[in-house]
């Protein structure tokens, strides 16, 4: 796996980080960059199933993830399983090849017979529903990518070979995007998610304020009156 | 029948439908300050009428039910205070939410933006099949403000939510009633009856067990599973007594 600070600094030209995940500290040093790094606009995520396995996505990886405020575009591939499913639950735009499929063997499995703990239980019922959580958990089926399509954990079938690609697209353009709005979106969605439903709209409307201070808002809004692309690039580093 | 025409609005009462209808077609009914004004007197009006029995929403033109925002008029608020405070003492879109009659979106064409978070207010959506659903405020360095990034991941499954809202995906009538956006795709030329056709239906349940059903809906989506069961039962006993869903 190559350095992650250089893989970073190649990728934010584009203005999206890659965090790898071959080792936990270069997918550390990563996430840190993520949180820390005001250029960067999006990350993404490549899960191949293959070399990385369950084994190497250790615990607590999918925490980490889950913590950031930029949003994170997750591409996969092979077997999706165990904890490299859980990490892949902490991003929050997922797509995959086609013949990507899931599973959770944690309690099934009969040498281990664990309870998945890294947002297994948690993640997993809020992402595809109750009902295919459950059954997941509690066989341990392995699931096809046209099944995870319809219960939502993905949003979009790739040709074989080409979720990495295609992930990489969907992270430029979320970066193309208003840097704060896109954090913005996010949290509203994932913290918005705990409260009822009249709290949840108070807490949109006060990140929509807060919006207003932002230099990229007033771009974006011109940029759409005089019917032309907003360039987000000028307001780099001066926030 | 009742009519009234407002600026941006157009307003009619037939046979207890009240069918009103964003009426800028010249710019896709993009949703301004006189639309919200506008609304914002309609729905009054629609909420304390008893004759109402069923609302539409509906968009006018060919080009589409709502374009979204009108941004030209956007940072014309004198301070973000003065901006928080209108968003609430005005809140159109929570009259909306809460009519305890049934309200029916009728989508055609652009539902951008403000478009799609109109129509996650009211309890069925029902779209023609030249429909084209997106969420762009992002690309423009802003966020949904009608309680787009609520509604639309408790209508549809959170990643999808995620996926429209960051990345700007768009959904034609055919994929946004598979992820449950919509309820029916019906041929453009059929849209208008097949409304009529579902207002009709609505229109023979009782007032009260409709307003009662709304209520269980928003319980079951904001309470613990027990308070929930245990409001369900209340409002079914107070609705045998004649007293719920008003």
């Amino acid at each position: 796996m190559s350095n992650p600070v250089n893989q970073s600094s190649e990728n934010s030209a584009g203005r999206v980080l890659t965090i790898p995940v071959g080792g936990r500290a270069a997918f550390e040093d990563a996430c840190v960059m993520a949180a820390t790094d005001e250029d960067v606009r999006a990350a993404m995520i490549v899960l191949t199933g293959e070399g990385i396995g369950a084994d190497s996505v250790e615990p607590g990886m999918p925490a980490t993830l889950g913590a950031l405020l930029v949003p994170v575009v997750a591409g996969l591939s092979g077997r999706i399983d165990d904890r490299t499913l859980e990490l892949a639950l902490a991003a929050d735009v997922r797509i995959c090849d086609r013949d990507t499929t899931f599973a959770l063997t944690a309690v099934t499995d009969s040498g281990s017979g664990q309870l998945p703990s890294d947002g297994g239980t948690q993640r997993l019922p809020r992402i595809v529903g109750p009902g295919l959580a459950t059954d997941m958990l509690l066989t341990g089926r392995r699931i096809t990518a046209e099944e995870v399509l319809r219960a939502g954990l993905v949003t979009e079938i790739c040709p074989a070979g080409e979720s990495k690609t295609r992930a990489e697209q969907l992270a430029k353009e979320i970066a193309s995007h208003g840097k704060s709005a896109g954090r913005f979106a996010k949290e509203a969605v994932l913290k918005g998610a705990d409260m009822p439903l009249e709290q949840s709209l108070r807490l949109e409307a006060d990140l929509a304020i807060l919006l207003h201070t932002d230099p990229e808002r007033a771009e974006g809004i011109d940029a759409f009156n005089g019917r032309r692309d907003p360039d987000f690039r000028q307001d780099d580093g001066s926030k | 029948m009742t009519e009234s025409t407002f600026e941006t609005v157009t307003y009619e009462k037939r046979c207890r439908i009240a069918h009103i209808t964003l009426n800028r077609p010249e710019v896709i009914n993009a949703f301004n300050v006189q639309m919200r004004d506008d609304l914002s007197e309609v729905l009054d009006a629609v909420r304390w009428d008893p004759d109402v029995a069923v609302v539409l929403l509906k968009g006018s033109g060919d080009r589409g039910f709502c374009a979204g925002a009108d941004l030209s008029e956007f940072g014309s608020a004198p301070s973000q205070s003065a901006a928080r405070n209108a968003r609430w003492e005005r809140d159109v879109f929570g009259v909306l939410r809460d009519l305890t009659v049934p309200t029916v979106a009728v989508l055609h064409g652009h539902v951008i933006g403000s478009g799609v978070e109109l129509a996650l207010l009211c309890d069925i959506r029902v779209a023609a099949d030249n429909a084209v659903f997106s969420m762009p405020e992002t690309y423009y360095g802003l966020i949904a403000a009608a309680g787009g990034t609520q509604t639309l991941p408790r209508v549809l499954k959170q990643g999808r939510a995620l996926d429209m809202l960051l990345a700007g995906r768009r959904l034609n009538a055919s994929d946004a009633r598979d992820v449950g956006l919509i309820q029916r795709v019906v041929k453009s030329d059929g849209l208008e009856m097949e409304s009529e056709r579902i207002a009709n239906d609505l229109a023979e349940i009782d007032p009260a067990l409709f307003g009662a059903i709304k209520i269980a809906l928003a319980t079951a989506r904001d309470l613990p599973l027990a308070d929930g069961l245990a409001h369900e039962k209340r409002l079914s006993i107070m609705l045998d007594r004649g007293v719920a869903g008003t």
